[in-house]
């Protein structure tokens, strides 16, 4: 093999692919015309290149090039149609969903997820600290020692001795008492002050009228029936 | 074909977090109120029965709780007080006294509030949206009722301890009665 052989079959290969200088590409040529050994390999290489691409063709019509495409773009087309029906709340959740899930491929979703998570952690940790003591949930009062029973008038005058809480005082425990009835106009009294008279509290547990707070200035006299 | 998908469809979730967060800070916000209101309604012997301004269900509650000693109930004023936490409200009665409410604050589904007439101050609980009836003051000819309903608005905020208990009286000026239940 000359010495121009050898040079110019080192730029066959890149001649195929088309990457020659046109000066290279005009002496390849030149090469090529006069020299059967040069053209052979260019030749071979001609053939090796098209079985190749042949190959790869195929391997892309096996690996549904078209498919892919085909799949992307009928995504798109349900997003959009998703948005043009607008009154659709499923649809649009469907849609919404098919956004996010492309969208947290993005390099910045891990950044976006942290901190939507610090986001929650700091409100949940501000929301106890602001208000320890809520207790919402729990529909009783707080002193479940004032809380009257079925039957039982509700505490009028607890702090007054036992023998003058009159209709206040029963006696029973509260710990087997089963679910009372929700009565709309329940009433408890925590404590009286009274400079002058008497206060009563009525209350007919079994219905549910109002209390009546009674604030008696004068005592009734023998056979009286007092105000009322 | 280009995808679109606007930048801000992927912070989303964090947009939905914070307008979750949003509402609860403005509720915070918002100071408890209760709106007390208050019916005079003055009750005689006799004939006459329920005015007309008077329509149920408090109607049927006094009929039910007084009718039996009284046959005409009469409405003498109508009043509405807005009430924040820890404020008191007034007004006049017709019988020329007075009656304050404190709003104290919420436990529970209960309104505490302190009612106070000339010689008697009552702590009591209501349950939100109750009505109670405070009775015994002689007015004219017939007694004065008033018609108490209370409502709170905004949150409601737990009141952390239990208000201080009234001093006690001797027993003579406190003495219960029995035999007064309807």
């Amino acid at each position: 093999m000359k010495g121009e052989c050898k040079q110019i079959r080192k730029l066959i290969s890149a001649y195929v692919d088309g990457e020659l200088s046109p000066d290279q590409k005009a002496r390849v040529e030149t090469e090529l015309t006069g020299c059967d050994d040069c053209r052979a390999e260019y030749e071979r290489l001609l053939r090796m290149r098209a079985l190749v691409w042949e190959v790869f063709q195929q391997d892309l019509r096996g690996a549904g090039e078209r498919s892919v495409w085909e799949g992307v773009e009928a995504r798109i087309a349900d997003i959009d149609a998703a948005r043009a029906e607008g009154g659709s709340w499923a649809a649009g959740i469907r849609g919404w969903l098919e956004r996010l899930r492309l969208g947290l491929t993005s390099p910045l979703a891990p950044a976006g997820v942290a901190a939507a998570v610090v986001t929650v952690a700091i409100a949940a940790v501000l929301m106890v600290l602001a208000n320890p003591d809520r207790t919402d949930t729990a529909p009783a009062p707080a002193h479940l020692d004032q809380v009257a029973l079925p039957g039982e008038v509700p505490a009028a005058t607890r702090d007054q001795a036992p023998e003058d809480r009159g209709l206040a005082a029963t006696g029973r425990r509260r710990d087997a008492e089963p679910e009372r009835a929700f009565r709309r106009n329940e009433l408890y009294v925590d404590s009286t002050d009274v400079d002058q008279g008497i206060v009563i509290v009525d209350v007919d547990p079994e219905a549910d009228t109002p209390a009546i707070v009674w604030h008696l200035q004068e005592e009734p006299e023998a056979g009286e029936d007092g105000v009322i | 074909m280009t995808l679109r998908f606007p930048r801000t469809e992927r912070f989303l979730p964090l947009l939905l977090l914070l307008l979750l967060l949003v509402p609860r800070g403005e509720a915070r916000a918002a100071e408890p109120v209760a709106h007390c209101k208050v019916r005079v309604i003055l009750a005689k012997k006799g004939e006459g029965g329920v005015d007309p301004a008077i329509r149920n269900p408090l109607k049927r509650y006094l009929t039910k709780s007084f009718g039996a000693r009284y046959g005409a109930f009469e409405l003498l004023d109508t009043r509405s007080m807005k009430i924040a936490r820890g404020k008191r409200g007034e007004i006049p009665l017709p019988d020329g006294t007075w009656l304050r409410l404190t709003y104290l604050g919420n436990q529970g589904k209960f309104i505490k509030v302190s009612m106070e007439m000339p010689g008697v101050k009552t702590l009591i609980r209501i349950r939100d949206g109750g009505l109670f009836f405070q009775a015994g003051h002689r007015h004219k000819d017939g007694m004065m009722i008033l018609a108490i309903s209370a409502t709170t608005t905004g949150k409601s905020t737990e009141t952390p301890t239990r208000p201080r208990p009234a001093p006690r009286k001797p027993h003579h000026e406190t003495k219960k009665k029995r035999g007064i239940a309807r």
